[in-house]
Formats: C-alpha cells, sequence, structure tokens
C-alpha cells in the first residue's frame, strides 16, 4: 500500500537508556567484551583501557517492546532474557561482526524471568529461574536453532523479586530466591529424561525486613581445607546478609526434611504466626553468617568476588544510591565443643566495608557483571544514567598495601629506619613528619620536625618507596626544623619556606640545599605562578609569590630553577590590610592574587619594581580561593587567555574574563558551577589534550577527589580522613589516572598512587534521574532532570564513521528542587524554572579558547514569591520585549495564578507588569501569542483540560491584570503538552493529555495586523486513544508534505500525526515506534527543521535522539 | 515537606484528614463511584489489598451505614465560585445544576455533603490484605495474601459460613458477589516493566480470586499502572468483561502512572472455569482466550486492520470516523502500524474517562489555607517501611559520633 502521508521515516540514531543487564566476554583473541542490555536492545562494547573512540561493536535488537534483563555467555553462546522472553544469540555473530544475518532463536516462558545459566557440560541445555521460585529446563538444537522450553520445575510458588541458579553437578541445580516478603529459599532441582525434575528444599532464611533483590552463591576452601556454601542476599531493608548453605549430614535427616510440606506463611513478620518447635529448630541454623549495613538506600544486588585473604573473601554491592561497594567478609567455624569433625560447624563470619565506588550520576545501579581473573578482578556496572563503568581491581599480592590501589601508610620510624644516619636525638621529642612536596611522579621531599630533610624515591604503586636522608650542612639544621612549606618549582628542584622568614633552594641532582632570599615575616605559603618561562639566554625560571603571616603584602620572586639564583624580586603594595592573599597566578604581566574572605586583587607592575592593584574586587564567594590559572589560549593565538579559572572553598569554581581597557580592568563573572563534590574546591588543571579538558580535585567528606569536569567522570576516590590536613597531590597532564596524593593522618604520612586509570567509561551517560524538560536553540540541547542539574549537551549528528554524540558541555545545579520547564531565548540565554517558585536566568556563552567548555553563569535569580515560596513554576514563556527594554517572562504556578514580569539583564531585575488568576486548577503551559501594549495575549492549558486565551486590561496603578478571552474545552483532564506553529492565518495547536488523548485546535487570528492581533478557537479536534497511556511530550515539525506532529507518551511508543492545515481534512496517523525512553518528558529538535533530515530528541528516563526522513 | 505545607500540596491530604478517611484514597472510589455508579444494587464486596483501609471505610460508610456523599465532599467552592465569575465552564452547566451550585456552595461545610438513608441488612463486605486493618464497623477483615492459593478457601469461608473446603466442589462462591475492589500497588523499584510486571500480578491475583466469587454482571476495579504494554492487559481483561474502561479520578495525580481498571459486566467466556492450578498471570492462557475471542469478532471490524497484510485491498478503507461532541471534532484513528507489534500479545486501548466533576479539588494544584488553619494529624500513621530499622541505626549512629 502507497499512500502519500506513510513515506515519512523515523530511526534511531542515538540511545541513552538505562543499562538494565550486563555480561563480561574475554574472548579467545584476548579482547574483552561487555555486553550490555539498552532496552531491547543487545549493545557489545570492547573494553579499551583509557581510549575513548571505536568501543561500540554491535547492536542487535533482541525482543521488541522489552527491555533486555540478563545476559550469560557461555559456549560460544548467548543466553538473552527479559520479561518472560529468552534469545540465544551466537556470540561471535556479535563481537566479530562477520555474519550479520544470524538467526537470533527464540522462546516465551510463562513467567517473568530472573536468570538464566547454561549447563556446564551439556551445551544445548539451560535452566531459567522465574519470579514464582520455578526452574524452566531449556534445550537449544544448534540445528534447527529452537529453543524448546519444558515445563516448570517448583517445590512451592512464592513471588520472588531475584533468583540465582547455580549447576552443581551435569543434571542438579541449586536454585536460591529471594522473596518479595523477605524470605530467602534454597532448594535442588534434579533434572530427569523428558524435562522433569525432582525437587528437594534445603533451607529457608527468614530475618531480612524487606524484599531481597539479589542473592549470590559461592564455594569457598576455608584454611582448614574444608569447603563451605555460602550464600549472599541483599534487601530493601538496607542489609547484606551472607548464609551457610552448606549441606551437612545431620540437616538431611532432620528439619530440612520436614519442610517441604510445611505452609510457608507468606507476608512479613511470618514467622511470629507458626513459632512452632520446627521454625526454632531451624531459626537455629538460619541466623546469617554475617551482617552489614552499608548503602543509603536499596541495595539492588550482590555479587562475590574472589578470595582476598585466608578466610576472606571480597563481596560486591550496588544500589540505588548509584554506588558500588566491596566488602570484606572474613569467616570461620564456629567454637563448639563436642563435633569432631571441623567442617561440621556452622559458620560464623564478619563483613566489613572496604571501599565505595561512586562511578555513576543519580539513582540506581540496575546491572552488574563481574569476571574473575587470574590477575584481577573485572567489575562492569551499569546505571539508570544509562553509564557503563568497568572497573578493574587487581587481585592483591601484599595485604599490607589494602588493595586501594597501591595506597601505603608510614610511620616516621617506617621512613627512618632504612637511612644509613640515623639523627640521634638528645631531645626526647619523638620526630614526626613535618611537610611535604611532591618534585614529580618519582620523587618526594619531606622535612621532619626534628629539621631532617629525606628525599622518597617512589615506584611501582604496590613497592614501598625507598628513603635517602638529604645532608644539610650543620648552620641550617636549626632553621629546617622551623620549615613550614616545601614547594617544587620544576621536576629537580624545590624551595624550603620557614617561619623565620628563610627560603631555601634544593636541587635534587647535587642533592645541595642553599639559602636563596629572605622575607620579613613567617613564610605560611608558596604559589608557584609559573614554570615555563625562561631568560635570555634560555634558562628555565620560576615565578613564585610568597604569602607571610598576618601581612597582605606578598613577596614576588623569580627564580632560576638550575641553580636557584634570584633574577628578580618585588613586592605587593597597596592591598587592603584585611587582605589575607591564598591563592595567585599571572597572566602576562598580570598578577592575580585571591583572598580568604573570597577578594581578587589583579596587580600591575610599577617602574618601583613593586605590583599595585589595578582592580580589587568581591567575587561571589566568601570563602577562600584556593587556586588561580589561566584558561588555555585559543591554538593559534599568540597572545595569552583572556580568562582566567578561579577554585574557592565554597565549592564552586569560576571562570572570569578580563576585559583589560587603558588604565584600568573589569572582571566579568562568564561562568560559575560547582562540580558533584565539594564543598571545598583546592585547585584544578588543564590536560594536554589537543581539546583540553578540565580536571578539578578537592575534598567530598572524608574524600580526596580528582574529577575530570569535561567529561564528568570521577578520575579518584582516596579515603584521607577530610580536608583538614596537610597534602600534596602530583599529576600527569597527559596520562588520565597517573597521579600520587600523599597526606596526613594521625601523624602518619599515607601516599596513594595510580599509573592509570583503575576504571573506565565503557559507555558515558546522562542524569540519572527522570529528565523533565528539553529545550534546543538548534546548536544545543539543555536538559533539565529530576536531580535537579540542568546539562547542555552538544550534538553531534551521525556520519560517515562516527556514531551520533551527545557532548555534555555545562552542568549546572543551583536548583535544589526537580526541573519543570527549560527555555531558550536565542543562543545566549536559557531559563529555567521548578518548585518551590524557583526561577533562573543563565547567560550562556562560547569561550575564546581551546577549552571547550560552555560559560554559564546565573545572572538572573527570581525573588518575588510567595510567603511560604512553595509553589511550581509550572511553565513560562519568554520573548523580547519589543521596545527592547528587556525580556518579557510570563509564568504559570500551580496554584493557577499567572503572572508577566520585565526581566532586564542590567542587576538581573524581575518587574512584574501583569497578574491573573484561572479557576484554582493548576496551569500546566502558558504560551505569548502576540504582543500588545508590551504584553502578551497568553494561551494557557490545565490540569482541566481546558485550553484558555487572556488578555490584559488595566488594574491598579500602573500593573495590569489579565482577564479571560476565551476558553474551550478539549481533554478530559490534565494537557500535559503542547506545541503550537505559526501557520499563517493563526497558530496550530497540538496538545497531548493525560487521557491517551492528542488534540488538534486551530486559534484564528481576528485582526490581521501583528501589533494589534487578537485571537479566538476556530476549531477542535482530538484523537482519543491516541495512545496507550499519558501523552508528556509533543512537537510540531514543518515538512515539505505539510506539518508533522509528533508525540511521546507513557507507553514507550512515539507516534507522528499529519497535522491539517487550515479547515481541510482530519488528523492521521502516519507513524508509530517503540522507544526505549520510559516515563517520557518531552521533546525537542535539533538542527534544521526545514531541511529534510531533523533529528528529534525524546527525553525522560533515558535520552533517544531520532531522524526524521 | 512538613505536614502543613503537605496540606497545601495536596489537598486530598487535607481533606482525608478533615474528614475522617483513612488515607486519601478515599476519594479516588468515591469519584469512581460518582461516574459508575458502582454502588447501586451492591451487597456483597470483596476489598483486596485493603489496607489501610480507606476503601472499605467508604463502603462500611456507604453501604452498611447508609451514608451518600456528593460532590460536595471533594468539591473546591472557591473554584466553583471563580468558575462562575469567569464564566469558564457555560456550557458545563445547565440552569438547574447552576441552582444546585448555588445550593450546595451555600451549604454548610461541616455537613461535606453527607446524607443518611436507610442501611442495607444484606450487606457482607470482606476486606483482605497483609498489613494489619483495623477494625470497621460491618466488616470482616483477613490477614492473608492475594497472590496465595490458600486465600481462595479462606475467602469464600468469610463470605459463606457454611462454605466447607472439604466437601464444596471447586473454588466457585456458593453465594457470588456484586463487586470485587483492588487498590493494591507494590513498593515500586523505579525499573518501569518489573514495576509494571509486579503491579499486574496484584492484579491477575485480584481477578484470580474475582472470578472465583463474583455473580455475572458484577464489577471490578483495580489500580493499574498506565505505561508501556498496558494495552495488551486491557486486552485480556475484556475477555471477562462487557465493558473496560481506564478511570482516573481527579484525586489521582496526572503526574502518577497510576489509573483504575473499571470491569462492568462479568461475562466469561463459555466454558470458563477459574482455576488455581492454572494461576491467570503466569503462562499464555490469557493470550490465547484473546485471540480465540479475536478469531470470532465479526470480520468486518478487522477489515481495514487487515489491510496491510495483503489480504485485503487498500480501497477497503474507509475515511476516518469523526463525530462532534461540544464543538470538538472525535477522530478515530485506524492504527495500522500496531500489527508490526503483536508479538507480545493482542492489544486494545481501553476507552478513557477523567472522573470527579471540574470543580474538584485539584490534585497537582497548590492551595493556599487560611491563616489560622491548623494542621490535622493523620487518622491513620503510615505503615512503617522496611528500611525503618536502617533509619533508626542510622540516626544512632550520627547520634555516636557527634
Amino acid at each position: 500500500m502507497v499512500h502519500a502521508t506513510t513515506q515519512i521515516g523515523l530511526k534511531r540514531d542515538l540511545s541513552h537508556v538505562p543499562i538494565t543487564s550486563l555480561a563480561l566476554y574475554r574472548a579467545p583473541s584476548g579482547k574483552l567484551f561487555v555486553f550490555a542490555g539498552e532496552d531491547s536492545d543487545l549493545v557489545v562494547y570492547e573494553a579499551k583501557n583509557g581510549q575513548h573512540k571505536g568501543r561500540l561493536v554491535s547492536r542487535t535488537s533482541v525482543f521488541t517492546d522489552q527491555p533486555i534483563h540478563g545476559i550469560h555467555v557461555r559456549h560460544g553462546r548467548v543466553l538473552v532474557w527479559g520479561f518472560c522472553h529468552v534469545a540465544i544469540l551466537p556470540v561471535e555473530s556479535l563481537t566479530e561482526m562477520h555474519d550479520p544475518t544470524f538467526v537470533i532463536a527464540r522462546a516465551t516462558a510463562p513467567d517473568w524471568i530472573y536468570h538464566g545459566s547454561f549447563s556446564d557440560i551439556d551445551t544445548s541445555v539451560a535452566v531459567l529461574a522465574t519470579a514464582h521460585n520455578e526452574v524452566i529446563p531449556l534445550e537449544y538444537s544448534s540445528i534447527t536453532g529452537e529453543i524448546i522450553l519444558s515445563a516448570a520445575i517448583a517445590p512451592s510458588r512464592p513471588m520472588l523479586y531475584s533468583a540465582h541458579l547455580t549447576w552443581i553437578s551435569n543434571d542438579t541445580i541449586l536454585v536460591a530466591g529471594g522473596t518479595v516478603f523477605g524470605h530467602v529459599v534454597v532448594w535442588k532441582c534434579r533434572l530427569k529424561e523428558g524435562g522433569r525434575g525432582i525437587t528437594e528444599t534445603l533451607f529457608n532464611f527468614e530475618g531480612h525486613e524487606g524484599s531481597i533483590f539479589g542473592v549470590d552463591i559461592c564455594t569457598i576452601t576455608l584454611s582448614d581445607g574444608s569447603t563451605a556454601r555460602i550464600l549472599a542476599s541483599c534487601s530493601d531493608d538496607r542489609t547484606i546478609r551472607v548464609w551457610d548453605i552448606t549441606e551437612r549430614e545431620e540437616d538431611s535427616t532432620q528439619s530440612r526434611a520436614s519442610q517441604p510440606t510445611q505452609v510457608i506463611n507468606t507476608g512479613f513478620g511470618g514467622n511470629d504466626i507458626n513459632d512452632d518447635d520446627s521454625t526454632q529448630e531451624s531459626s537455629k541454623r538460619s541466623a546469617p553468617v554475617a551482617a552489614a549495613m552499608g548503602h543509603a538506600s536499596r541495595i539492588w544486588g550482590v555479587k562475590f568476588g574472589k578470595s582476598c585473604g585466608e578466610n576472606a573473601m571480597s563481596v560486591y554491592s550496588f544500589g540505588e544510591d548509584a554506588t558500588a561497594q566491596r566488602w570484606r567478609l572474613q569467616i570461620s567455624h564456629a567454637a563448639s565443643a563436642g563435633e569432631a569433625d571441623v567442617g561440621a560447624r556452622p559458620l560464623t563470619g564478619k563483613l566489613s566495608h572496604s571501599k565505595t565506588f561512586s562511578l555513576h550520576n543519580g539513582k540506581h545501579l540496575w546491572s552488574r557483571a563481574m569476571l574473575l581473573e587470574d590477575k584481577a578482578v573485572l567489575v562492569a556496572t551499569g546505571g539508570a544514567d544509562s553509564q557503563i563503568c568497568l572497573i578493574e581491581e587487581p587481585t592483591l599480592v601484599d595485604e599490607r598495601l589494602n588493595g586501594l590501589g597501591g595506597a601505603v601508610t608510614l610511620d616516621t620510624d617506617d621512613i627512618l629506619k632504612g637511612l644509613v644516619s640515623p639523627l640521634k636525638s638528645t631531645t626526647p621529642a619523638k620526630e614526626i613528619i613535618s611537610r611535604y612536596d611532591f618534585l614529580s611522579h618519582d620523587h618526594i621531599l619531606i622535612t621532619t620536625s626534628l629539621g631532617r630533610l629525606v628525599l622518597g624515591h617512589l615506584k611501582d604503586a604496590y613497592f614501598e618507596p625507598e628513603w635517602e636522608q638529604i645532608e644539610v650542612a650543620e648552620e641550617l639544621r636549626g632553621d629546617m626544623k622551623l620549615c613550614y612549606v616545601v614547594k617544587s618549582i620544576t621536576t629537580t628542584a624545590a624551595l624550603l619556606g620557614t617561619t623565620s622568614g628563610n627560603i631555601y633552594y634544593f636541587d635534587l641532582s647535587s642533592r645541595e640545599t642553599k639559602h636563596v632570599a629572605s622575607m620579613p615575616g613567617k613564610i605560611i605559603e608558596m604559589n608557584c605562578l609559573s614554570s615555563k618561562s625562561r631568560d635570555e639566554s634560555g634558562n628555565p625560571l620560576a615565578e613564585v609569590l610568597v604569602f607571610l603571616h598576618g601581612r597582605a603584602e606578598s613577596h614576588y620572586l623569580e627564580i632560576d630553577v638550575s641553580t636557584g639564583d634570584v633574577r628578580s624580586q618585588g613586592q605587593t603594595k597597596g592591598l587592603d590590610p584585611r587582605f589575607v592573599p591564598t591563592a595567585a597566578g599571572k597572566v602576562n604581566d598580570l598578577l592575580i592574587v585571591g583572598s580568604r574572605h573570597g577578594w581578587l586583587s589583579i596587580l600591575d607592575r610599577k617602574q618601583d619594581g613593586s605590583y599595585y592593584p589595578i582592580l580589587d574586587m568581591a567575587t561571589r564567594s566568601r570563602d577562600t580561593i584556593t587556586a588561580i590559572l589561566p584558561l588555555p589560549p585559543k591554538s593559534g593565538s599568540q597572545q595569552a587567555s583572556r580568562y582566567i579559572l578561579v577554585t574557592t572553598r565554597d565549592g564552586k569554581y569560576r571562570i572570569y574574563e578580563m576585559d583589560r581597557q587603558p588604565g584600568s580592568i573589569l572582571l566579568h563573572l562568564r561562568h560559575e558551577t560547582s562540580p558533584p563534590f565539594g564543598p571545598l574546591i583546592a585547585g584544578a588543571w588543564f590536560t594536554q589534550d589537543k581539546v583540553p579538558e578540565l580536571v578539578l580535585y578537592g575534598f567530598r567528606s572524608k574524600d580526596f577527589v580528582i574529577w575530570n569536569e569535561t567529561r564528568r567522570e570521577e578520575l579518584a576516590t582516596i579515603e584521607c580522613g577530610g580536608a583538614h590536613r596537610t597534602f600534596q597531590l602530583t599529576y600527569s597532564e597527559s596520562i588520565p589516572g597517573r597521579y600520587r596524593f600523599a597526606f596526613t593522618k594521625t601523624s602518619k604520612l599515607s601516599i596513594s598512587s595510580s599509573d592509570h586509570m583503575a576504571h573506565e567509561w565503557v559507555k558515558a551517560g546522562i542524569h540519572g534521574r527522570e529528565i523533565r524538560s528539553l529545550s534546543s536553540n538548534g546548536r544545543y540541547i539543555a536538559t533539565g532532570a529530576e536531580d535537579t542539574t540542568i546539562r547542555i549537551w552538544e550534538y553531534q549528528c551521525i556520519g560517515e564513521d562516527a556514531q551520533a554524540e551527545l557532548r555534555c558541555v555545562a552542568s549546572m545545579k543551583t536548583h535544589i528542587t526537580g526541573l519543570q520547564k527549560l527555555v531558550w531565548l536565542g543562543d545566549d540565554y536559557l531559563f529555567s524554572s521548578a518548585g518551590n517558585e524557583e526561577f533562573f536566568v543563565w547567560k550562556v556563552q562560547n569561550l575564546e579558547s581551546d577549552y571547550k567548555g560552555l560559560a554559564v553563569v546565573c545572572e538572573g535569580v527570581f525573588t518575588d514569591k510567595s510567603a511560604d515560596a512553595d509553589l511550581r513554576i509550572m511553565d513560562f514563556d519568554v520573548c523580547r520585549s519589543d521596545d527592547g527594554s528587556g525580556i518579557v517572562v510570563t509564568m504559570g504556578f500551580s496554584n493557577s495564578v499567572l503572572r508577566t514580569y520585565r526581566y532586564t539583564s542590567d542587576g538581573g531585575r524581575f518587574e512584574l507588569l501583569a497578574k491573573g488568576t484561572y479557576t484554582g486548577a493548576c496551569l500546566t503551559q502558558t504560551r505569548h501569542l502576540s504582543m500588545r501594549d508590551q504584553l502578551p495575549i497568553l494561551l494557557t492549558a490545565s490540569t482541566d483540560g481546558h485550553l484558555a486565551l487572556w488578555r490584559t486590561e488595566p488594574d491598579e496603578g500602573m500593573q495590569r491584570k489579565y482577564v479571560l478571552d476565551q476558553v474551550v474545552s478539549l481533554h478530559q483532564n490534565s494537557i500535559k503538552s503542547l506545541d503550537m506553529m505559526d501557520s499563517g492565518e493563526g497558530y496550530q495547536v497540538f496538545t497531548g493529555g493525560d487521557d491517551n488523548s492528542v488534540g488538534v485546535t486551530l486559534l484564528g487570528r481576528i485582526s490581521g495586523s501583528t501589533d494589534d492581533a487578537s485571537w479566538t478557537f476556530s476549531r477542535r479536534s482530538i484523537v482519543r486513544n491516541a495512545h496507550a497511556a499519558a501523552i508528556a511530550g509533543v512537537l510540531l515539525v514543518r515538512r515539505r508534505t505539510g506539518v508533522v506532529g509528533i508525540s511521546v507518551s507513557n507507553d514507550q511508543r512515539v507516534k507522528l500525526w499529519r497535522i491539517p492545515s487550515g479547515g481541510d481534512g482530519n488528523v492521521e496517523l502516519m507513524r508509530g515506534e517503540c522507544i526505549g525512553v520510559a516515563d517520557a518528558g518531552d521533546i525537542a529538535a535539533v538542527g534544521g527543521l526545514e531541511s529534510d533530515a531533523a533529528t528529534v530528541v525524546f527525553a525522560g528516563v533515558g535520552l533517544e535522539a531520532w531522524s526524521l526522513q | 515537606m512538613g505536614k502543613s505545607s503537605k496540606d497545601k500540596r495536596d489537598a486530598y491530604y487535607r481533606l482525608a484528614k478533615e474528614q475522617g478517611w483513612r488515607a486519601r484514597s478515599a476519594f479516588k472510589l468515591l469519584q469512581l463511584d460518582e461516574e459508575f455508579d458502582l454502588f447501586s444494587n451492591v451487597s456483597r464486596v470483596v476489598d483486596l489489598c485493603a489496607a489501610p483501609g480507606s476503601w472499605s471505610q467508604v463502603l462500611s460508610r456507604v453501604l452498611i451505614k447508609g451514608e451518600k456523599f456528593g460532590r460536595s465532599a471533594w468539591q473546591d467552592r472557591d473554584a466553583k465560585v471563580r468558575q462562575q465569575m469567569l464564566g469558564v465552564f457555560p456550557e458545563a452547566f445547565t440552569a438547574e445544576q447552576k441552582e444546585a451550585i448555588e445550593k450546595e456552595t451555600s451549604h454548610d461545610a461541616a455537613q461535606n455533603g453527607v446524607e443518611t438513608t436507610a442501611a442495607n441488612p444484606d450487606v457482607k463486605i470482606v476486606s483482605i490484605d497483609l498489613q494489619p486493618i483495623s477494625p470497621l464497623a460491618g466488616i470482616t477483615t483477613l490477614r492473608a495474601d492475594i497472590t496465595h492459593p490458600a486465600t481462595v478457601p479462606l475467602l469464600l469461608s468469610a463470605l459463606d459460613p457454611s462454605y466447607d473446603p472439604a466437601t464444596a466442589a471447586g473454588t466457585q462462591a456458593q453465594h457470588p458477589v456484586d463487586l470485587v475492589l483492588s487498590d493494591g500497588a507494590p513498593d515500586v523499584t523505579g525499573l518501569h516493566d518489573l514495576d509494571i510486571y509486579v503491579q499486574s500480578q496484584l492484579l491477575f491475583a485480584a481477578l484470580n480470586l474475582a472470578l472465583c466469587v463474583l455473580k455475572p454482571g458484577g464489577k471490578f476495579v483495580a489500580k493499574i499502572f498506565r505505561g508501556r504494554n498496558v494495552d495488551i492487559l486491557y486486552a485480556q481483561l475484556k475477555i471477562f468483561f462487557e465493558k473496560v474502561i481506564v478511570a482516573k479520578p481527579r484525586s489521582s495525580r496526572a503526574s502518577s502512572v497510576e489509573a483504575f481498571i473499571v470491569c462492568l459486566n462479568f461475562r466469561p467466556p463459555a466454558g470458563f472455569h477459574a482455576s488455581l492450578e492454572e494461576p491467570l498471570g503466569v503462562g499464555q492462557r490469557l493470550d490465547r482466550l484473546v485471540k480465540e475471542r479475536d478469531m470470532q469478532l465479526p470480520i468486518v471490524a478487522e477489515a481495514t486492520m487487515q489491510s496491510n497484510r495483503g489480504t485485503w485491498d487498500c480501497s477497503v478503507k474507509s475515511a476516518p470516523a469523526t463525530s462532534h461532541e461540544g464543538g470538538i471534532t472525535e477522530v478515530e484513528v485506524y492504527d495500522e502500524t500496531e500489527g508490526n507489534h503483536k508479538e507480545n500479545g493482542a492489544r486494545w486501548i481501553a476507552p478513557f474517562i477523567a472522573c470527579g466533576d471540574l470543580s474538584a479539588f485539584d490534585s497537582d494544584a497548590s492551595y493556599q489555607l487560611p491563616e489560622d488553619y491548623v494542621s490535622l494529624d493523620p487518622v491513620q500513621p503510615p505503615i512503617a517501611p522496611p528500611y525503618k530499622r536502617a533509619l533508626e541505626m542510622r540516626a544512632g549512629q550520627s547520634k555516636t559520633t557527634r
């Protein structure tokens, strides 16, 4: 059938949906593959340590309308399941892409499937575990390509939230099920001929107080030679429990035998109903071996890792809080008298927390996979943020290194014990480590409280450093005790500053220390401004600014890094005496100094060699400025960058533009945001990549964090006890993940080292919560989500060799409630609204720098709130006022109120122009139709399903009030989405309702001129049952053939509709597609809509981009 | 969120406390009743997943005590006045209605529109939940799992004291009931299709029980999640009832996926028997029934649907059917693209009805409360969550470290 309107096509180019299942597979070639379930597609990636490109290997649509919930790779086959559907695919076809026409075998089970596993021996046999505690034998014929499922086998049919199958012999499977009501059931299933099976119930553990979302089983050999089988479970009650499921002689004859006939009470607290002797008997055996509480919310999964020492196992848990956590399970047999056989005694144990991986955004680690290899445990995690992380956990050689990726903690004695000439101290005071700095990745220079200078040679992350004492001339030794600052100025030299005001120079090659300068006060900090400048003869120079205690003035030194000679010296003058310098930077000849109270001063060098302020400015931070660094210049540009990046203790970093004018300078704030750690940002650097990336570091409660802001990835997390301590960091600007971090904790020195990333992002992610609003300005897409953040993305279309890509260029976390609406005005303004009457105006700019981050600053904050400030701003519209005096903003509130303001960027003021009130129903849509007397004529929609037209009339004073012009009913209840398009004679209004309907309304223009237009509803049509669920996103696009309406619904369907022009014809369905985005909240179009190929973006739980063809 | 800000954010939460309901969901049932007249000629009712008991409370007050709840129980009088002032919905009211509105709006607020008629002595109401339900006048409460087979005989003997599981043939009630309700929902995980599956398991468990106890012509009302593949569920329910409607009361938020499936005129397929050995929630039995039923439908209805399979010439395709109602053109659309997605089961989109009239309080809107408004305590404290202990331990920990 050929129909004119069916020529339109939709093709999915990009998908970021929750990762609902994962598997890891090491091919015989040595390549490591990650199999991921992304909605109904099975996607294969190759893990390529550190490389970002070319990871995607293949994408195969396995099911229709059904996410993949499990993947199991064995015998060269992939077993895939989701809901009641199963499929088998050949591994090679997915990883090698030799044969794109391979056949997928599919079958349908009678119930939801939680787990599946191929037999170890018979490659054609597998079993499935269902949500009703059943086992379904599966037989696969590679000849016919058919899957045959046998009847379900079950000892009892409680409803499960998790299940795990383990083959324990060639015909017997151990089944573990976690029930909705907090029980763990363990039973054996022996398969017989013809798909029948014999069941034997082994255990029914009670104790969890919530549904069980994950179970895992493993067998361990204890140091006494006995083996034990243990089960781990995790639950809604936030606990992880480990149970002993070793089958022992005595059990088979006693309590177990009676269990299959026993009626198991369902519901929580079943044991208080049935408190007879038999349960008491079994409860003695059914106490957990160990239990622990770790995650902040529900725990979705638990898995056993590898042995990590004698009688110890690592256990990993995966939570709703988006973290993965490693636990150490230490077990032993209970000491009990009278049992000859040690192995027969019950197990006892302890679960202790060892590490938290917070590598995902938002909520929910929905999927996980583990591969136990000789050298390492590989852990893959997949989240609701569509991100896939791969963590490499090296198998530990030396337990003392604690397994924290090469951390070593040293006492003073540990450092001093190997030194050739131990300092014979007559004083009873204990020698402690004082100050230190890394010269490079290989060396650390340390001073002690007794004035000793020690050089540490650092090696492989898993070996202890070697120490060497530096001989210091006798006369300097006293001063060395007063050393307060160690500062590396190059990889071979450092400066030492003392509280007596002396500065010494240490040279690595000669191991010599010499005096270079004296200051009139206690030296409390030295800031290295640059180490790249050179003098006329090419000797490298270092510029250092020295801060003195209690002085606003600081001292500038230019030092030859190879000799320590001072080439020039200067001083800052004229600063406010209250100014406490804490950080400094230099751009060209200007010195920029930041203070403890958030002030910035720019100083210029005068004839006398001193620096005088030409600008003193209070920044938006009242807290300490911790670092100031110039942005990379634009390549090809001869000039230094005009921008500086400033980090502070208030948890934000800011980018300022220096606007130099004759005789003065101005600083304009261009960017301000907080990374998802903090509140203390200690510093930052730009990577040496072709497109430099921004890396920030600082503290999040007890952890030190290194964060790549450009990629939004946490590069390292080191537990150090918190921000209040001495610490130093050395890093590589070219190798991600290469760093050393030294810190002092309880007088001990700890050094954490890493040569490369311990984890990689196989797939980059988006928001980890539902996206509620989308807005596109053609080039950039802004997303606002339940996680209260706004992100701005650049969408790169699919190319010849390139996949479509979404690159995050900015992220703002200023809202404290979930986003409601985002709207662009041109390329440089973004507006956002949320609950609590939050409304912000964002100024967006590109920077003239190789750094590609977008500069975004919050320019206006809406403050005219109601007394309790607890309304939601459901929707708003913006337009430039036609007299050029500002921007007109109209907001619709959840209490039925409409308000129009004039926003002026100068000072970010909102001036109320008009207000009105609807019936009390929540206003869901607000649009400007046209302007009259500088005020808009409005179209609104609300939860009562009506559309309304508003105009203004004079009210008291200067203000005006909105009066209702016309109101018509259209939908049965809430109008959740609305888009409109000018058709020449009026607006076509396309609406999506909670009532499953789409509506098309024609708004006719009554009077012709644009200045004096008024409007009327001239025609309404509605398609009931357009979708099977609420329609939260609609969009109109103009095509050559006419206007097309696009709707997206909670039923996970996208539909295209032909929108009639004028009065002719009716709405017609053109096309429908399934999408992977659940709970879709909005639609936006990217690129030129008028052209033939446009891209439409859908967002909700996930985000997909489809091209219209 | 403070108690009083919840009062403003959620009008039905506040109304429930003011009118003595155990939960705001009472209004959902009242508004469903207003639309579908659920309680007329009804004397025997089973309420499933009943805790904390607000639906049973509605049953108790309406069927046993003979109270009547009109629109005024949930009407936003301010909104009504403003609607009239603004002349917003002239087409919505006839002259008599306007008079009635006037009468209602001038009604004493303390009465909350409650009228009392004589109580029905033959009423039998059985409520079941896993959670204990505080006693309600005239209602038999059972603590049981509706997904468990053992619950059927339990329910049957509660309905009929004479029922003897040892002698009774089958699992059909001797004296069937008129109405089965289920407002049950699981704690959602956020994994949409799993939540929908678990919710459908509750629904099928409720339906299974309904098939055992419902009389022909009886009604069934249950909560559903309107998400992906819900149209498969609608098609399956249509096997057993003449009319299947999705209803969304005004007291249920538009931002929630919750809706109610209202199934009227129970008429199981010939030869169908509820079976505990083959429960409805699992297996392909329902899909098979849907397909059988599809086969029996007159072929004319399918004509345009079949055109894309090539068995019918496309010229058969008729112009979209339209009708005009209240100035709105209703467009019927034949979805030819849906044929592609039948492999997961036959689909059918049930008609949607929003219920509770337009002057009802809006569950999505924020309301201003009088300055002297005193926030009331809930009638029943919420059920303790499974992570209660975790919260307590965390609180204890932070105390000791402080």
